[in-house]
């Protein structure tokens, strides 16, 4: 081929180039050339993106600094995995440095996009708190992505670290080709691994250098009413001391009392009972006669405390310390651990102890037992000891400190007596010197997390229906009512009660609501008066058909794919409905659909119709246990819920005399 | 009817005045007192049912100098929680080139005790930094808040040689307010625009100090199908003109017409020459008619001409560094462009072809009701093409592959349109499409199962409008987004629906209807009693709810443009059943023709095939705008089609003989 006819192909090759993105003197480094020039497997179409390498290693130096160096590289399958295209390197800016943040994009054709500092945007991490300086450095790289291209970057950091322990999880929800976790330590130290949701995983090891490793891992579909992903992808913890034992350095733990001792010099202190928070006790508990009774007036007045968040020095460990009680008082406000602090205080003053509970907020099963390190908790509720006159669900009893009623002291939505969903059954640290641990947490049986309905309607010959609907709810379901009314305005409220009903009742008209919050007995009440004109269905002027399950808060399931590949989780709860129906003169029952009685392991579901005086008495009546239901029996639970759903739909027949 | 206006472009800087420059006379005040009522004040004064209210909320905008100063001074009263949580911290974001100083605030309880904000509680935060980007806020946790309690702050911000010219004045908020006012002190001449606080006006209160004020001003709120915000908040424009009476809303549109021309270089777009005379004479080839030349210039630019703003697999960045086009001959050249340069290109070719032609300019629906009279170059946008044929005024847009031949975008029609030509302007309106153009049309051939499932075929095409919106949806995700899509909205109204073998057709084809088509399971569709079925044969509208389902209304109803829907389904009913009671449901329709719902269902006994057929419109007479005063029948009339439309038959067991 001679020089002139190449020439053109040459040209237009070069100003291509020229116009996109992609310069001829970048270069993307020798490991992400190597993993983007590999292949992947074909995924199904709704995979965006695969993840070609994740790569953590992690260097601890002889002076306690960690040095962590993270390589990461997808390839973008379709338009949508443009957006995974971006660097993330989170630090904290008194403690942590990110020192290089280099990425790179390489094009289907083979051309390379080198990013520069400009393109780093440094990103506050939580907008919400007043401060916080927990910040991202972030490299957004979709706007460079087609189909095909590859993009990575390698990101260091350097801090030194609280603890000498360390979470690597070895992918996402995207399938990984390649994931590995190294760890190098200096002479004298050695490193201990536990595994999750995978089987144990052995690091290979060279002197006191540790490499654990894992490739192939296949994508992970999100599933309604599955687990979180941290109980689905693997995971491994790490722990590494020096061979002399955890506990010639006070950056280790041996087991949870270790951390409970440790958490105990950051908390206890800062209980101040100065005469301020005393008078203040004992003003919110004059009238209060009951051990439970001081306990529920304390317990209200701080969880309506403003939650405020300032989050300084998290770098040094105030993370996990609280600021002093007066202080806290005196401002009005405060996180999780300032409100767990006033509150102690506070019953301290009136002579009932209590502890702080490190504890996860967002997933009962997050935190793992086996790994005693207080990386696991993002959150902090109060243990109250308390006698033997007091009574709830949500006490424990513990070996050595006694009865303790756990409560979440941020939660406005949640009383004294109640604890909500999210912590129910999570393991929790009390955190009390040498005497705390981890203690699990109490979870609250189904019929105290109830919805109890009264329908009270008359039909007319027309179809339209009028009368009253009174609803009781108690735990946890009153705490998601209260949620409703709490946060909503008023207008906005009566919108949510319009829509539930005429999603129910077409054109139905609310009359009159009137809700009722009984806060400190974890009750909620709420009665509407309505009526729906043309609800049954008048036909050939002989027939009345209508649903005798007027009222459906919930008319779809979200089961409905054949198959699954995650196990699904069940929530317990509870509800009844007695329904009376009183029906228009000249009309009989003709028929009435078939009482429907369903039992498995993890609920029950029934419903009866009864005629009696001219009414129709329809009763339906749900229980569903707490209950992790692996994906094998996936049919069994979507095979319930669809009969559910069927029975809620079911229509009664009246015909005329 | 249209105005043809004399080529007069008057120059802005005719009707710009001299700067007048003033010294900053503001000093910082003292608070305001507190006023018993304002202490004792258990509901909002001007919303009974008002989480907070604002007492006052006064911004003082100093332009005389050459910072722009702003002093923000607000009192609230806070009702409740939900008052409490929207005061509990405030953030005041700024840039570069503005400095916040002065933050003072302080909580004034029921009984008149004030905590006033610690100067060291507040705290300046870097939100983003970046290259060329910097944000930060100042951010304070307002101490001791709780309900029954006043929260006031104020604060300056100073706007490093800034203006107040086009500043938006916002006279109403997301809480009511009992007083709002504006203070502003302009370095010259001002105009201002008043929206939806009519006879509102700037008052000379002290010097050059002009007040406007509201009082008693409700929060915003939401509602569905409510005009966009724009027409009904409060607020106000100002800008710096002359302030002559005789300068009409004409002349400042002479005026940005004049800048406007010059901008788009409207000379060089018509006033082609030769190589676009001939290009427009190739491309035209042998077609006759005026309807058959245009058509032919619009597809060689819709289908011709790649089209960069609609190329997805064009990257962001490789987008903006391909260069403008130069001309509209460039375009020609190169064959691509952007929307606009394809535009241009058309009006050239047009021009060129002995067509009257001109740039459309409108205002934007989505955003406001553009009204000429209030005059503002923000107010308009290029909407496309205007060609004369016939005497009239025909409205193109290739640069939007999407929106139909012949039309603009829904949000530019019925709207104020300038017609520019590089020496004049016409004002005329856009046309509106009418419900049949915007059509949806849905096919069904199912088989109902004696167990109750439905199952069979669907296809749904979109024309017009509704076609515009599906393709801008999808051209630019991947293949398995669009089936998600169109799963999501199946299953947002049957959740146990099984959709299966999607296609879609004509997404890029400009000219063609988009159809999608489906296979559809649905178990349980059919209710069952012992002896009979019940089942809804408007299948596309089971499991919808009725569009308005609040009884109250704040705002006027506002449906983006005109539409209708044509359904044809056939079921084929199981066997050993027959029909019981099938008639049909009314027709539901109004004396003016605004919308109908006409139903139509018949039995083919030899086959036992059931035949449904419905039309619908909405719309018609361009009615899209009903008053909130005509909310009563507007919903009376969706209640109504929503119960045709759900309405139910029955099929009875055939007895054994």
């Amino acid at each position: 081929m001679s020089l002139v006819s190449r020439f053109p192909l040459a040209l237009a090759f070069l100003l291509t180039l020229l116009s996109s993105g992609f310069a001829i003197g970048d270069s993307a480094p020798q490991w992400l050339r190597e993993v983007a020039a590999g292949s992947n497997p074909q995924y199904d179409k709704d995979v965006p993106a695969v993840v070609l390498l994740d790569e953590e290693n992690v260097t601890l130096g002889s002076d306690g600094k960690l040095k962590i160096v993270r390589k990461w590289a997808i390839r973008v399958l379709t338009l949508e995995g443009r957006g995974l295209a971006r660097a993330r390197a989170f630090y904290l800016a008194s403690t942590e440095k990110v020192s290089d943040l280099d990425a790179w994009a390489i094009d289907p054709r083979g051309n390379v996009k080198e990013f520069s500092k400009k393109d780093v945007l440094d990103i506050i991490s939580d907008t919400d708190d007043v401060y916080n300086e927990g910040r991202v450095k972030v490299v957004d790289a979709s706007g460079e992505m087609s189909v095909g291209s590859v993009f990575g970057y390698t990101v260091t950091t350097e801090y030194r670290p609280l603890f000498f322990q360390d979470v690597f999880q070895f992918q996402t929800r995207l399938p990984t080709l390649r994931s590995r976790y190294i760890l190098n330590l200096p002479q004298g130290w050695k490193a201990e691994s536990l595994t999750f949701n995978h089987a144990e995983l052995q690091p290979r090891v060279a002197g006191t250098s540790y490499t654990w490793e894992l490739g192939g891992l296949a994508p992970i579909p999100p599933e309604p009413m599955s687990p979180s992903i941290s109980n689905l992808v693997p995971l491994i913890a790490v722990n590494f001391t020096p061979e002399a034992g955890p506990e010639t350095t006070n950056k280790a733990f041996g087991d949870w009392k270790d951390v409970s001792v440790w958490a105990t010099g950051l908390y206890d202190d800062k209980v101040i009972i100065n005469d301020e928070i005393a008078a203040k006790a004992r003003e919110l508990t004059a009238g209060a006669e009951t051990e439970m009774e001081k306990i529920k007036a304390i317990g209200n007045y701080v969880q309506n405390l403003q939650y405020i968040s300032i989050d300084i020095g998290v770098g040094h460990g105030n993370g996990y310390r609280p600021r002093p009680s007066d202080l806290v008082l005196e401002r009005g406000y405060g996180d999780c651990k300032d409100k767990a602090t006033l509150m102690r205080a506070m019953l301290r003053a009136l002579k009932i102890d209590a502890f702080p509970v490190a504890i996860f907020s967002g997933d009962p099963t997050f935190v793992r037992k086996e790994w005693a390190s207080p990386r696991q908790f993002n959150h902090c509720i109060i243990a109250v000891r308390v006698g033997a006159d007091t009574h709830s669900h949500t006490i424990v009893d513990h070996p050595t400190l006694g009865r303790l009623l756990m409560f979440d002291s941020t939660d406005d939505l949640t009383p004294v007596g109640d604890l909500p969903t999210h912590l129910q059954g999570s393991h929790g640290l009390v955190i009390a010197g040498e005497t705390g641990g981890l203690v699990q947490m109490p979870v609250v049986p189904a019929e105290v997390n109830t919805l109890e309905r009264t329908v009270d309607v008359r039909l007319a010959e027309n179809g339209t229906i009028k009368g009253s609907i009174e609803e009781n709810t108690k735990g946890q379901t009153s705490a998601y009512e209260r949620l409703l009314f709490k946060k909503s305005a008023k207008d906005d409220y009566r919108k949510v009660i319009e829509g539930w009903l005429t999603d129910g009742a077409t054109a139905a008209k609310l009359v009159s609501f009137e809700p009722r919050d009984d806060f400190l007995d974890s009750a909620f009440n709420l009665k509407v008066d309505f009526e729906a004109p043309a609800y049954g269905q008048l036909m050939q002027n002989r027939l009345l058909i209508f649903r005798p399950a007027i009222v459906s808060r919930s008319r779809s399931i979200y089961l409905t794919e054949k198959e699954r590949t995650n196990p699904v989780q069940l929530e317990s709860r509870s509800f009844l409905e007695r329904a009376s129906i009183a029906l228009p003169s000249g009309f009989s029952v003709d028929e009435v659909p078939e009482a429907v009685d369903l039992k498995s392991e993890f609920g029950s579901y029934s419903t009866s119709y009864t005629v009696e005086e001219g009414k129709l008495l329809f009763e339906r009546k749900m229980t569903m246990k707490n209950a992790t239901v692996p994906a094998s029996a996936y049919a069994s639970v979507r095979d319930f819920f669809s009969k559910v759903l069927e029975a809620e739909q079911a229509v009664v027949v009246l015909i005329r005399d | 009817m249209s105005n043809q206006h004399s080529p007069r472009f008057v120059l802005v800087a005719c009707l710009l005045v001299i700067v007048f420059a003033f010294p900053n006379v503001f000093a910082a005040e003292d608070w305001r007192p507190v006023t018993p009522e304002e202490l004792s004040m258990t509901k909002g004064k001007v919303e009974a049912d008002a989480d907070a209210e604002a007492i006052f909320w006064e911004i003082t905008v100093d332009d005389a100098s050459a910072d722009l100063v702003m002093r923000h001074y607000v009192r609230v009263k806070i009702f409740n929680e939900r008052g409490r949580d929207k005061f509990s911290k405030v953030d005041i974001p700024y840039i570069k080139g503005i400095k916040i100083k002065e933050i003072e605030a302080r909580v004034i309880k029921p009984d008149g005790t004030i905590v006033e904000l610690a100067k060291d509680d507040v705290f300046d935060r870097e939100i983003v930094k970046g290259n060329d980007v910097k944000v930060k806020a100042k951010s304070f946790a307002v101490p001791n808040i709780e309900p029954g309690v006043i929260v006031e702050y104020r604060y300056k911000e100073i706007h490093r040689k800034s203006s107040a010219n086009h500043m938006r004045m916002v006279f109403q908020r997301d809480i009511p307010m009992q007083y709002v006012a504006y203070y502003f002190k302009p370095y010259g001449d001002v105009r201002y625009l008043t929206f939806n606080m009519s006879g509102n006006k700037f008052e000379k209160v002290k010097g050059n100090m002009h007040r406007a004020e509201l009082s008693n001003v409700p929060a915003m709120k939401e509602e569905p199908y409510m005009p966009p915000e724009d027409e009904v908040r409060s607020w106000m424009l100002v800008y710096y003109m002359n302030a002559d009476e005789n300068i009409t809303h004409t002349d400042i549109w002479s005026s940005v017409g004049y800048y406007v021309a010059k901008a788009y270089e409207i000379k060089d777009t018509l006033k082609p020459g030769k190589k676009m005379r001939a290009a427009a004479e190739e491309i035209i080839g042998s077609a006759a008619t005026d309807e058959e030349k245009i058509k032919k210039l619009y597809d060689f630019c819709v289908r011709r001409v790649k089209n960069l703003s609609f190329s997805p697999e064009i990257t962001e960045t490789e987008l903006d560094e391909i260069k403008l086009n130069s001309s509209d001959d460039d375009t020609y050249k190169k064959l691509q462009g952007r929307s606009e340069e394809v535009n241009k290109l058309f009006a050239s070719l047009a021009d060129a072809a002995g067509f009257e032609t001109r740039l459309a300019f409108t205002g934007d629906r989505s955003e406001m009701f553009f009204n000429p009279r209030r005059a503002h170059a923000s107010f308009i946008h290029l909407a496309g093409v205007a060609v004369e044929m016939n005497g009239r005024w025909h409205y193109f847009d290739p640069g939007d592959p999407f929106v139909p031949y012949g039309t603009l975008a829904w949000y530019e029609e019925n709207t104020s349109v300038f017609l520019l030509a590089y020496k004049d302007y016409i004002t005329t309106t856009t046309p509106m499409l009418g419900y049949r153009d915007s059509k949806e049309t849905r096919k069904g051939d199912f088989t109902l199962n004696a167990d109750g499932t439905l199952e069979g075929t669907v296809s749904m095409e979109y024309t017009g409008h509704l076609s515009y919106r599906h393709k801008l949806r999808n051209f630019d995700v991947s293949e398995n987004q669009r089936e998600e899509f169109i799963k999501e909205e199946i299953k947002s109204r049957m959740s146990t629906a099984e959709v299966s073998a999607i296609s879609i057709e004509n997404l890029n084809e400009p000219d063609k209807p988009i159809v999608y088509r489906y296979k559809l399971r649905i178990p349980n569709f059919a209710q069952k009693t012992g002896s009979r079925l019940f089942i809804q044969p408007g299948v596309f509208e089971y499991g919808t709810t009725a569009r308005l389902a609040s009884d109250s209304r704040t705002y006027d109803v506002y449906f983006p443009f005109p539409w209708s829907e044509s359904d044809d389904i056939t079921i084929r009913l199981p066997e050993g059943f027959e029909i019981d009671s099938g008639e049909k449901p009314a027709p539901v329709a109004d004396s003016s023709g605004i919308g109908s719902l006409t139903i139509n269902i018949g039995i083919e006994a030899s086959t036992n095939l059931l035949k449904y057929k419905r039309e619908f419109h909405f719309g018609g007479g361009g009615n899209i705008f009903f008053p909130v005063e005509s909310y009563k029948p507007v919903k009376t009339m969706f209640d109504l089609f929503h119960k045709a439309d759900t309405h139910t038959i029955t099929l009875k067991k055939i007895a054994a003989e």
